[in-house]
């Protein structure tokens, strides 16, 4: 999947550079959460509200080991969109 | 006189309205330079009123970008007004365990409070926290002893200072940063303010509006601060040669339990409270060179601090300064402002005038120091805090002795 092509990404890209007070242009797939952007707990709760918030998604029981990289936050909303919009199609 | 309990201040810094800087706000003490202006409170500007906002700050310099989007206005002042009075002091010079942080606030982050009703995010309840300047101070000056926060209201800044002086003498700890932080700059806390008919909410010269003890005072203006003093146990900071501005010999910590928003008619709240400070100071009152009166410029406040005043000194019989002419109100940043002032004045010899003050209310049988600075003797200075709920602080500082 190229997760620059997601709907989402360029909102997704802002909105991680302000909440984590970084330059948007060091956003990109590849950029590790914690090691490159320096996000702690505080980062991350917001992100996740946030996410919440922007993409009408929700992150509840999603490992947080399995979201390393802006590539993983950016694919992990598209499947949760994906998924439920399937869900209404099938309820 | 021994002082064998009074506490050295080796360190002041400020963010005010009247001075970014602990030296521009003597200067514009001294020239009666006040900050006040026609404030609009709203982005719609519905709610226009004179105040002493500091348009131009930023944490720049003080707080990552982060750090900033974290906390509050108030607390981003307090932390640059406290990280410039460490600066001062020249750093802390004992243990983390040794290091305390008293702060004082009325409201806590009322800016970040009203703008995010119905809508918070994952920050709010750490942003408006009242404690949250305790926080930072703390996390910033590796302060792992006492880290406290009081709310008095207009005497949070003052209380702040004296029981970090307590904590001091009870061997807590040996050195603490203690002060105030206010930014009540909010359409809803103005329009409050002028509806309890405490504040002045229209006038031709803002600059000339907070009157202190005058005939024609009309109330106070709503200001925002920040103002921190480092306090050292004496015998260390003599030991590591630290300049001393003034020692803290004195705290005085009553109520009037009289009335939810006015003080005791006669002021005898405030009288108790100046007198337990002196008598802690082991100070006669007849050894006093000057007040720092809490002065709001409120009619209830004026006469009654005025009474307790001349009920313990006698009538006109020791200098007063009332500097929220200059400076506004900055509720619980207010006392440690006036504290930073007082110690000021104390290390320069010089009491700064009351500002806008000209024709002397007679209930008020005060000698105020009006017009031009004032020279000072060696000795004793007492700054008066006096707030809604009947809480008074009073604080005495001393020329430091060889």
């Amino acid at each position: 999947m190229n997760t620059e092509q997601l709907d989402h990404w360029d909102e997704l890209r802002a909105l991680c550079a302000s909440i984590m007070s970084v330059p948007v242009q060091d956003v990109v797939p590849q950029a590790r959460l914690v090691a490159d952007l320096g996000a702690d707990s505080l980062d991350i709760t917001e992100l996740q509200a946030a996410s919440e918030d922007h993409f009408d998604v929700s992150v509840k029981g999603v490992d947080p080991a399995s979201v390393c990289t802006i590539g993983d936050v950016a694919v992990l909303i598209e499947r949760l969109r994906t998924a439920q919009t399937s869900d209404a199609v099938t309820g | 006189m021994t002082h064998k309990n009074a506490v050295a201040v080796t360190g002041l810094g400020v963010r005010c309205g009247a001075g970014t800087s602990v030296g521009a706000l003597w200067e514009n003490l001294l020239t009666s330079r006040s900050a006040a202006r026609m404030h609009a409170f709203d982005a719609e500007g519905t709610v226009v009123v004179p105040a002493c906002p500091m348009p131009g700050f930023t944490p720049e310099g003080y707080l990552t970008a982060k750090e900033a989007r974290r906390t509050d206005r108030s607390v981003q002042l307090a932390v640059c007004a406290a990280t410039d009075a460490v600066a001062d002091a020249g750093g802390l010079h004992v243990p983390a365990g040794r290091r305390a942080v008293v702060t004082g606030t009325a409201y806590g982050g009322v800016i970040s409070q009203e703008s995010g009703v119905g809508q918070p995010d994952v920050l709010y309840v750490p942003r408006i926290m009242p404690n949250a300047g305790a926080h930072w101070l703390s996390a910033k000056f590796e302060a792992t002893g006492p880290t406290l926060t009081l709310s008095t209201a207009c005497a949070s800044g003052s209380h702040a200072v004296g029981e970090a002086m307590q904590i001091i003498r009870d061997g807590r700890a040996d050195a603490v940063v203690a002060g105030g932080h206010e930014s009540p700059m909010t359409a809803t806390t103005a329009l409050a303010f002028g509806r309890s008919g405490a504040m002045v909410t229209q006038c031709d010269d803002p600059a000339r509006a907070l009157r202190p003890f005058d005939t024609d005072r009309q109330g106070f203006l709503l200001a925002e601060a920040a103002a921190f003093l480092v306090l050292e146990r004496l015998d260390h900071a003599r030991r590591r040669g630290a300049r001393i501005y003034a020692t803290l010999t004195g705290y005085g910590c009553t109520s009037d339990a009289h009335h939810l928003t006015a003080p005791h008619p006669e002021g005898t709240g405030a009288r108790a409270c100046m007198e337990q400070a002196l008598a802690d100071a082991g100070t006669p009152a007849d050894a006093v060179t000057h007040i720092n009166a809490h002065g709001t410029g409120t009619a209830l406040n004026d006469v009654a601090e005025a009474r307790a005043l001349t009920a313990l000194f006698g009538p006109a019989a020791v200098p007063v300064t009332a500097c929220k002419s200059v400076t506004g109100h900055s509720l619980g940043a207010a006392g440690a402002l006036e504290a930073v002032i007082t110690a000021l004045s104390l290390h320069e010899g010089i009491v700064p005038p009351t500002a806008n003050t000209t024709r002397l209310d007679p209930q008020c049988d005060l000698d105020v120091v009006t017009a031009r600075p004032r020279k000072l003797p060696a000795g004793p200075a007492i700054s008066n805090s006096f707030a809604f709920g009947g809480h008074n602080s009073c604080l005495v500082f001393d020329t430091p002795r060889p």
